[in-house]
């Protein structure tokens, strides 16, 4: 027996040292990094490289100024109501016997998958100037309109029902990350149920709650849909609209990419503070619901059960019920401004849109690209969550932070760098889907990588390793072992994305063409039309649309919506 | 038959740090064909990361790992684990769990194109192998720990690599079904003929299973040798204590034996410890006035009824300090004018603390450290 140890024998070769490379060559890295940096990377130099110093300085006269201030201010008068309605109402859900508080909890996440298109147009019909119904009907009795919701404050609702979802989320989620030792823990020291809510428990998720409110303030600032149907009509100027006058009315991309500065400047400060917030990066952007919490305390509500069942209803039916039904009533309307008439119904409007060539190639490009684009980030964000596991090289790190960049582009801006990066020379993908599809992976990347990554990390590394040592191959392991373990967070990532690509406006409203209308669209152009009553059919295939695909997913993929939140 | 001839597996001059920290450094090591060879050691000595450099999950910052004559890891090459074609069982069994135990077993030979019949029959005769007969179409989650374990040994042995791997196997299992597997492995490495390479802290695994152990403390080989050696004549006091729990005096010599190199069995030198003087059979080099370490096995000091033992040899009164009752065998510190020592009793006799005992330690078990310059810390003190 071959009997040596390490003091009796000399080293065969001089230990040599050697370092390893920066990053090993890996093949899979190279291929995922050249794709993101060719979707990513490339847009945001080809923005960078027509900024004009003197169209950045032409953005702080008056003229400019004013809609940065509307931008502004909006977010800001928006976040008091949201806060006021969120706050409360994820303490109601969470910690208290509210009578049906898992289903409010469910309508929530549902208002915050309407489109805020369809919710703008949707209070046009009920308090437009002169055509809403309600002003309609309130006229003969006040000579005047009730409310007329083409007006800052109109701006400011939309926000509002927009915003308070998200802060409902993060602080639904802060309260069942807190430790319950903490809560019971002053029940010990004896204080009520209640005053532990307010001593404790309200401390503790302030940074949740905060963290929402910087998101939401972001996501109020970059909203292109409720400027532009309630404020344009009415000469009422914000960033996300100058941006969309400056691509879609008179073309001038130096000027676009100016506007741009401002608001990629602002929504990367409010992430930064989110993230700081949070105690990690951005992850109140995908802070997940999960509806535990069984060991908190349950605070008795007593006679106030369904008195507060009925206040918490009120945002959920601002947000999802009124929109939805007014939507759906018009629909089916031969003439809104007529109202509940029973000669009124019809389905003609449906009729006539199954028959409008524009708008079947709409509904075929937004299943396509939802279906196509989910498809594809899935199978992304799985391979790109997969290589930047491991070890951290430099390569691995830049990697991660271009992918993760495009969370702090608001979807105009984004609009604004695919048409400079793919439209013209040398691409010329100007009126393909090509350049929308581009658009769409450029800003769902960071969330497709958020989800898969949250699932690669479930998976004990020793699995990988074990797929290897028994003659895997890269791809092989990822095959055989990583892909399928990672199935569900990869169809998680499909139906997010879905989600987000079938609703999309605003940077699809920057980019499309004629040929190239997706179905959101196609309902802002039947909006700008005129025609109430096919925009309100349009918007509800739309509906179909998003939640048909919804519940495809929930029984053919086993995902359901109350695992996503975004 | 010199070393390099004989040397299936070596490992040279390996060096790994992690951000500045040493993981471990200077390792050498060859290993025979068909050995088993465990490495030995707390957590933090190395003794993973040499495994995972031999799997290559690791890469050496320096240094050279040859299988069988070839090359896997050096300076100017890195063969992928993929390609090494070593089997391993990891820690947490690493079994996938969204295949069946059959479909677990069979990839390592689908990968290696293996016709279907052959997969099947190969795959039938590993589960008997292993004692999983029955449950090849079980889901890993309907398995016990023990059965996982069995899982991921069959399937690192089915496509007969050379060379198997084991990353502390048992440490996850409890104390009887680790004794079961603990000897299932050496059935099997008997059985198989592969060179086995087993990672554990528990040297009782490691005493039972291995042709030799490497011990291994803070990144560095402590000492290497067949179990009984590491355990009879321990180098250091790290592997006195860490392999024997032995019981470590420190003493300087009082006297040299009498003759040097003398054949005389019952030649004895003398050493001081505190107030106690030892007689320990005489080393090679021991000079009078040299600091000497002593490591004194627990279970080799006797304690002796009263008024026996005249003719014991190392003979002491000394006091209970304290008892602790261990089931098969029983610990009793005693305190002999100032020194502790502790003592692994398995008589039934009971005792408490306070209570005067007799006890005797054979010179023949006593083991003076730090022959082979390995005192290098105490001497100076004294030489200079």
């Amino acid at each position: 027996m071959a009997v040596t140890d390490n003091a009796a024998r000399p080293p065969l070769v001089a230990a040599r040292r050697w370092r390893p490379v920066l990053a090993p060559s890996n093949p899979a890295l190279l291929v995922i990094g050249a794709l993101v940096v060719g979707f990513v990377g490339y847009p945001v130099a080809a923005g960078l490289g027509i900024f004009e110093p003197a169209a950045f300085a032409r953005l702080l006269t008056a003229q400019n100024v004013e809609p940065l201030l509307n931008s502004l201010l909006a977010a800001a008068l928006s976040i008091v109501p949201a806060a006021v309605l969120g706050v409360p109402l994820a303490c109601l859900c969470a910690r208290t016997n509210l009578p049906g508080r898992n289903a409010i909890g469910l309508l929530v996440s549902v208002s915050f998958v309407i489109p805020n298109l369809l919710t703008s147009i949707a209070y046009v019909f009920l308090f437009g100037r002169n055509s809403g119904l309600v002003n309609v009907l309130f006229y003969d009795v006040l000579g005047a309109p009730l409310y007329d919701i083409y007006s800052f404050s109109g701006v400011v609702f939309i926000a509002v029902l927009h915003s308070y979802p998200l802060i409902f989320f993060t602080t639904l989620s802060g309260l069942s990350k807190i430790n319950p030792e903490l809560e019971e823990a002053g029940r010990i020291c004896g204080l009520s149920p209640v005053a532990v809510f307010f001593r404790i428990t309200l401390g503790a998720i302030l940074p949740s709650v905060m963290a929402g409110v910087a998101f939401s303030v972001a996501e109020s600032l970059t909203m292109l849909a409720g400027p532009l149907v309630l404020g344009s009509p009415v000469g009422l100027r914000f960033m996300t609209t100058e941006m969309y006058a400056t691509i879609v009315m008179n073309p001038n991309l130096p000027a676009a990419v100016a506007l741009s500065l401002p608001l990629v400047a602002i929504t990367v400060l409010l992430l930064w503070l989110q993230a700081r917030l949070l105690g990690g990066a951005g992850s109140a952007k995908f802070a997940v619901l999960s509806g535990k919490g069984a060991r908190n305390e349950i605070v008795d509500l007593g006679r106030w059960r369904f008195p507060m069942m009925l206040l918490a209803l009120i945002p959920v039916m601002l947000s999802l019920g009124l929109p939805v039904l007014t939507l759906l009533a018009a629909a089916l309307m031969d003439q809104w401004w007529r109202g509940l008439d029973p000669d009124n119904f019809t389905l003609a409007n449906f009729a006539y849109l199954f028959s409008d060539q524009e708008t079947r190639l709409a509904v075929w490009n937004s299943a396509l690209l939802s279906v196509g684009i989910g498809a594809v980030m899935a199978l992304l964000g799985g391979v790109l969550a997969i290589v930047l596991s491991g070890p951290q090289t430099l390569g691995k790190r830049f990697l991660r932070q271009l992918s993760e960049f495009p969370l702090g582009l608001p979807h105009v801006v984004a609009g604004v760098l695919v048409i400079l990066a793919w439209y013209g020379s040398p691409f010329h993908l100007g009126g393909t889907l090509w350049i929308l599809a581009f658009g769409y992976v450029l800003v769902m990347l960071p969330y497709a990588l958020k989800t898969c990554e949250a699932a690669r990390g479930q998976i004990d590394t020793s699995l990988a390793e074990a797929a290897h040592i028994v003659g895997c191959s890269q791809l092989q392991a990822w095959r055989y072992v990583l892909m399928p373990l990672m199935k569900n967070g990869l169809l998680t990532t499909f139906v997010l994305v879905f989600l987000f690509v079938v609703k999309e406006f605003s940077l699809t409203a920057m980019v499309y063409s004629a040929e190239t209308q997706t179905l959101a669209v196609r309902v802002f152009t039947y909006f700008e039309g005129g025609s109430y009553e096919k925009t309100a059919a349009a918007a509800i295939l739309l509906l179909v649309l998003t939640f048909g695909g919804l519940a495809v997913a929930g029984r053919l993929l086993k995902v359901s919506l109350t695992g996503i939140k975004v | 038959m010199t070393t390099q001839q004989a040397s299936f597996l070596e490992l040279d001059g390996l060096r790994k740090e992690y951000n500045g920290v040493v993981a471990l450094t200077d390792c050498s090591l060859a290993i025979g064909r068909g050995e088993f060879i465990t490495l030995l050691g707390p957590s933090g000595c190395g003794k993973t990361t040499t495994l995972r450099a031999i799997a290559g999950f690791v890469r050496p910052d320096a240094g050279e790992i040859r299988l069988d004559g070839s090359v896997l890891s050096a300076a100017s090459a890195h063969v992928a684990p993929e390609k090494r074609d070593i089997g391993m069982v990891f820690q947490s069994y690493a079994v996938w769990p969204h295949m069946s135990v059959r479909k677990n077993i069979e990839l390592p030979l689908r990968l290696r194109k293996v016709p279907g019949a052959e997969i099947r029959r190969r795959v039938d005769e590993t589960l008997q192998l292993c004692r999983l007969d029955g449950f090849a179409d079980r889901d890993p989650h309907q398995l016990s720990g023990g059965q996982l374990q069995r899982v991921a040994l069959a399937r690192a042995l089915v496509y007969r690599p050379r060379l198997v791997l084991l990353d502390e196997p048992l440490s996850n299992l409890d104390v009887a079904l680790r004794e079961d597997l603990r000897r299932e492995i050496g059935r099997l490495h008997k059985l198989i003929g592969a060179t086995f390479v087993l990672v554990t802290h528990d040297q009782v695994e490691a005493m039972s299973l291995s042709d030799r152990v490497v011990v291994m403390r803070q990144g560095r080989i402590e000492q290497i040798g067949a179990p009984e050696e590491i355990y009879r004549s321990p180098r250091t006091e790290f592997v006195a204590q860490f392999v024997g729990a032995a019981n470590l005096l420190r003493g300087s010599i009082a006297a040299a034996a009498p003759a040097a190199g003398g054949a005389d069995a019952a030649a004895r030198c003398r050493v001081r410890v505190g107030g106690l003087t030892l007689a320990v059979r005489p080393w090679a080099g021991a000079a009078e006035g040299d600091a000497v370490t002593l490591a004194v096995h627990p279970e080799v000091i006797r304690i002796l009824p009263p008024g026996q033992g005249d003719r014991a040899e190392n003979l002491f009164e000394g006091t209970v300090r304290a008892a602790y009752f261990l089931g098969r065998t029983q610990e009793i510190v005693v305190d002999v004018e100032g020194v502790e020592l502790r003592t692994v009793q398995v008589r039934s006799e009971t005792f408490h603390a306070g209570q005067p005992v007799l006890l005797s330690i054979p010179g023949d078990a006593i083991i003076p450290l730090g022959r082979q310059g390995q005192a290098a810390a105490v001497r100076p003190t004294l030489l200079s």
